[in-house]
């Protein structure tokens, strides 16, 4: 039999569509962003000059500027020659600074990863213990204070539970000097608030998941066999429940990657965050471009990742399964 | 006598103070198959699930069970755990349902040790493939390739892996196709040396039951053996039960032909399912439409319907050649309730038909005819300010029937509008079906039960295969239909 | 904030009577239903109930701790807290809704035409819903205020920019069973004309998804509301909102810590109030929520 065989290229295939979807994705995304210039009031000589608070330009300067932003080619052309520089890393130079946008973000990039990463760590980890808790004693105490817990969480956003847990912890109980300690508490700090913030939805998800495969056929089947409730949680009911989870996982990695600025700005982070916040409030469009088609291709690279997870734990996804 | 295999004494459940069984008590005899035959609602699931200790927390359990190694107390679920899969194997009605879909069938096998702890044993479990007809390297795909009849093999597998003296099944056939049906049962039989099948089907338990055990309404109501289970002796209360799911056929057909097919075909994805299917259907006449699942049978309702266009032949609609006129046809859905509005009382979704023209009445006149309906499909006791949500699978099936006596159709076209029903349900409905039938309409039934078509239909048509030797695994597309007596 | 909440996958619908009754019995949607009550009422009623001007300073009082003429004590430039909470209820709450309104009725009218309309017209609007959902809603946002420059209109409007998508596909999905129930496929035999086969058998399957998933969502409208004021983004010096307050009072907190608590708490509780109230309304939406 070549079964083996078959399945691996099955799940290839799978995965080669999927890429393919997910790069249609971010050329239509890229395609949007720039879709979005024109939507904007205002000359972008005027917005530029605004960004580098020249208030009463000189002729020349415009034209300057004209010809070094390339505003007087077609507007297909900008963006053909946008697009073709992003192939080759090349955002553009910023309104702003004149700089690069490539080199103001790469020097960033690394303090957000951190953040994001370490936050999502947590925040995976956390809802799985809680889910776990929760499903295992359905309706009794631990159930009942997770759900309050996660009901009391999901209703404070980020910042607000970065900001009480700054001013009470930090400012309140004389934490202060761990964080001006070093950059390590920071992050640490900053990434546990993200994380335990998000933590909060994933939470009520997988444990609405369990609890749904916890009443199945297949739970029941094997309790009959006489397993216990442990392993009826374990090997039953988490496997299926990961499904859904690990999809919202994915698209809420797009919420995670958008709140991060919010927290840099809090803790004073050195990530993308601030300089993408300075660039909103004087519309450096360049940047605001790079710092979107980043996240767009993180969060369909998370996507992807996520797709590829679920054809593993789930046979019944691969096409050639289909009969 | 000799020691029972399994004794159940005092068997009580209840909910909130609510007993849903009653002092519930049997013994199981060595080599003898149980059978516990009830309505939906009965308690027989409960009895079921109490012995493997399924019951929800919220459940008053009461009462003992004696199995190889002693009594326990059917409360106690930690000890009662400790003999399920040693002492009491479990069959599970639907088998795709029984198997985790993400695991492989082998691993769901294999459950039987991996739950007490205990590491497989690849002997057994190539012994039993050996004894059950099972492949096993099919063992290690998953379930949704499996096919339904294997699968509950393989449960029964995993039932008997640790040879327990005793296997509890609910409903092992039910959910598997007819031909497949009573090879399944005697792999069961042949599993464990006692036997207790729980069913609603009583030819089934006629076929197969040493001894029977009648439950209305949360208590034992008849016990029957094997020698009183023949039709001409069955005791008072199981003569009632088969009585209670007798079903009449219609009174004999006549008048215009309302629908006439020649040379039809019918197709799903390119593929030709059915082909040269000839059928003429009178004025009250029924027509049953058998075959195995996938063979094409819900396609030829929707191309009857003219929902869709039939490969090749003709339709003519009262011997013309044209689409369905408004109201001419009605479909009936196994599953009713997705047929009805759910924010609309019944009497609204009833009375429908009486919205267009030219039945078209003004609306107290509607709300009268669809109390009037309600009633001769014996539903009068329901509040027609009732919303859909609150029915059982029974009367929403009538609901529609009264709603389809409204539109006076000519053709009603009904896909497996009985199988969700229980044998009294399933009576029930039939009856209303008649009654359509009666009032002028032709009737084309599709049922995988050809238990009902014989006893129901005029004409029985089998699609997909000629009927002749065994079924085979998959349908010859291009297999013609042909028309029994 | 502008998370997805998960929908069941066939969601059929609750009849609008007895809609007040159903929350009213639910655990947590009676909770749900007197905060989302009492929350509504202050921001419509909020310049009638306001003690002081919100915006006018008066720096002799700066800085006041909570007590009698000023409630919840006053910011530091002497503005009262309670007049400004109120005000700001206005842009939090009313700008959560109408962002909340105009994601329904676009996900509405997008989806259901999808699903109604010619194949082609159907794929058209999905692969442009599916590119819009590439972008998470959060980052959209952002790009959206960057294109536009910040301002409290420009938000709502990067909102509703952001959250569409998602609605439309699920309209759409709801639309396309619905037109092919067994419900319309009967009323269609029976000869109803296909605009009543809409009004009645299409449009209430579609409608009661799209209520759950728009209470759901208002939370998280209400919190990017508020957090994109809080950065300087959303609405701008002097007019009142919960973030913004938040943000003018943060490094405050040792001398005024009433300045953060009191924002953060409206905040906290007007998202819980839309979170029970969705949960009790998807309950509801169940048939298993229902008894």
């Amino acid at each position: 039999m070549t079964g083996a065989v078959s399945r691996g290229r099955g799940i290839i295939r799978a995965l080669v569509l999927r890429l393919w979807q997910a790069v249609l994705a971010a050329a239509g995304a890229s395609l949007l962003v720039w879709l979005m210039l024109p939507l904007a009031p205002g000359d972008p000589v005027d917005m530029i000059l605004s960004a580098r608070r020249i208030e009463e330009p000189t002729a020349e300067q415009i034209a300057a500027l004209r010809d070094r932003f390339g505003l007087d080619l077609p507007f297909w052309q900008r963006y053909l020659l946008w697009l073709g520089g992003v192939v080759q890393g090349d955002f553009g130079l910023s309104w702003r600074t004149g700089e690069p946008v490539w080199d103001g973000l790469v020097r960033r990039l690394p303090a957000s990863l951190q953040l994001v990463g370490l936050s999502f760590a947590i925040s995976v980890g956390w809802s799985l213990a809680l889910a776990l808790v929760a499903a295992r004693w359905t309706g009794r105490w631990p159930d009942r204070v997770v759900l309050a817990y996660t009901r009391i969480l999901a209703a404070t956003p980020s910042f607000v539970l970065a900001l009480l847990v700054l001013q009470f912890a930090v400012v309140g109980l004389g934490l202060g000097r761990v964080l001006s300690g070093g950059a390590g508490a920071t992050l640490v700090l900053a990434a546990a608030v993200l994380g335990i913030d998000r933590a909060a939805g994933w939470t009520q998800l997988l444990r609405a998941g369990l609890i749904e495969h916890l009443a199945r056929g297949p739970a029941d089947v094997a309790r009959a066999r006489g397993a216990g409730p442990g392993r009826v949680l374990t090997v039953y009911a988490l496997p299926p429940a990961l499904l859904p989870w690990l999809t919202a996982l994915g698209i809420s990695l797009g919420g995670l990657i958008g709140g991060a600025p919010v927290l840099e700005a809090i803790f004073t982070w050195p990530g993308v965050g601030q300089h993408v916040l300075t660039a909103l409030s004087v519309r450096d469009v360049p940047v605001i471009q790079a710092f979107v088609l980043i996240a767009v291709l993180a969060y369909v690279a998370a996507s992807l990742l996520v797709d590829a997870l679920a054809l593993l734990i789930d046979p019944r996804l691969r096409p050639e399964a289909r009969r | 006598m000799t020691e029972a295999l399994l004794s159940v004494a005092g068997l009580s459940v209840s909910y909130g103070g609510i007993p849903v069984l009653r002092d519930i008590a049997f013994d199981l005899a060595p080599g003898e198959t149980l059978a516990i035959l009830g309505l939906s609602g009965c308690g027989k699931s409960t009895l079921l699930r109490a012995l493997l200790g399924l019951l929800p927390p919220s459940a008053h359990v009461e009462g003992t069970a004696r199995t190889a190694s002693g009594p326990v107390r059917l409360a106690d679920r930690a000890a009662l755990r400790q003999r399920l899969g040693r002492e009491i194997g479990f069959v599970a009605q639907n088998p795709f349902d029984a198997c985790a879909p993400l695991r492989r069938v082998r691993a769901h096998v294999e459950e039987a040790w991996r739950a007490h702890g205990l590491p497989p044993d690849a002997a057994r479990i190539a012994g039993l493939c050996a004894q059950l007809g099972l492949d096993p390297a099919t063992l290690d795909r998953h379930p949704h390739e499996w096919s339904g009849g294997m699968l509950q093999r393989a449960n029964i597998a995993a039932a008997v892996a640790l040879a327990p003296p005793v296997v509890l099944a609910d409903e092992p056939t039910s959910a598997v196709d007819a031909e497949t049906a009573d090879a399944v049962m005697a792999c069961l039989r042949a599993g464990a040396p006692g036997t207790v099948v729980v069913s609603h089907d009583l030819p089934l338990v006629q076929r197969i039951a040493d001894r029977v055990l009648l439950i209305e309404d949360g208590r034992i109501a008849a016990v029957a053996a094997r020698a009183d289970l023949a039709a001409d002796r069955l005791p008072p209360a199981l003569r009632a039960f088969r009585q209670a799911g007798a079903v009449a056929r219609p009174a004999a057909p006549g008048g215009e032909v309302v629908l006439a097919a020649s040379g039809l075909a019918v197709a799903r994805g390119g593929l030709r399912l059915i082909e040269g299917l000839d059928l003429a259907l009178c004025r009250g006449e029924v027509i049953g439409i058998a075959g195995r699942s996938g063979t094409g049978k819900s396609t030829l309702l929707a191309v009857l319907a003219g929902a869709l266009p039939p490969a090749a032949g003709v339709i003519r609609r009262s011997g013309a050649l044209r689409p369905p006129q408004r109201g001419e046809v009605l479909s009936l859905f196994q599953d009713s309730l997705s047929s009805m509005n759910r924010r609309w009382p019944l009497s609204r979704i009833v009375a429908e038909p009486l919205t267009v023209a030219p039945r078209r009445v003004p609306g107290r006149a509607r709300r009268d005819a669809a109390v009037g309906a309600l009633a001769a499909f014996g539903l009068g006791h329901l509040d027609p300010g009732l919303r859909p949500e609150h029915l059982s699978f029974g009367q929403a099936q009538r609901v529609t029937l009264a709603r389809a006596s409204l539109a006076g159709p000519a053709l009603v076209l009904a896909d497996e509008p009985t199988s969700a029903l229980d044998p009294r349900q399933k009576a029930r409905a039939l009856d209303g079906l008649a009654r359509l039938a009666e009032a002028g309409a032709g009737i084309v039934l599709v049922s995988h039960d050809r238990a009902l078509l014989d006893t129901f239909c005029h004409r029985t048509l089998l699609v997909g295969w000629s009927g002749q030797g065994p079924a085979p695994e998959r349908s010859a597309p291009a297999a013609p239909c042909r028309p029994r007596a | 904030m502008l998370a997805r909440p998960r929908l069941a996958a066939a969601m059929p619908a609750r009849p609008a009577s007895g809609l007040v009754a159903g929350l009213s019995r639910h655990p947590s949607g009676r909770w749900g239903l007197i905060l989302a009550l009492t929350l509504g009422a202050v921001a419509v009623a909020g310049p009638w109930l306001a003690p002081h001007p919100p915006n006018i300073p008066d720096y002799g009082a700066a800085l006041r701790p909570p007590g009698p003429g000023h409630w919840l004590g006053t910011d530091a430039t002497g503005r009262n807290q309670l007049s400004r909470l109120l005000d700001g209820a206005r842009r939090s709450l009313g700008g959560a809704a109408l962002v909340a309104v105009a994601i329904t009725l676009i996900g509405l009218v997008v989806g259901t035409l999808a699903a109604l309309g010619a194949r082609w017209v159907d794929a058209v609007v999905m692969r442009a819903v599916d590119v819009v959902m590439a972008l998470p809603g959060l980052i959209l946002a952002f790009a959206v205020i960057g294109l536009l420059g910040p301002g409290y209109t420009n938000l709502l409007i990067a909102l509703i920019a952001a959250d569409w998508a998602y609605t439309a596909r699920i309209a759409r999905a709801c639309a396309f069973e619905a037109v092919r129930s067994p419900a319309a496929i009967v009323a269609r035999q029976i000869g109803v004309p296909e605009w009543r086969v809409i009004l009645h058998h299409v449009l209430p399957p579609v409608f009661w998804p799209l209520l759950v998933l728009g209470t759901l969502g208002l939370g998280g409208q209400i919190a990017a509301i508020s957090a994109f004021s809080f950065l300087g983004l959303g609405v701008q010096v002097p007019h009142a909102e919960w973030g913004a307050m938040l943000a003018d009072s943060r490094h405050l907190f040792t001398v005024a810590p009433w300045l953060l608590l009191a924002p953060a708490a409206c905040i906290l509780l007007s998202v819980l109030a839309s979170n029970l109230l969705g949960e009790a309304l998807r309950d509801l939406a169940t048939p298993e929520g229902r008894s």
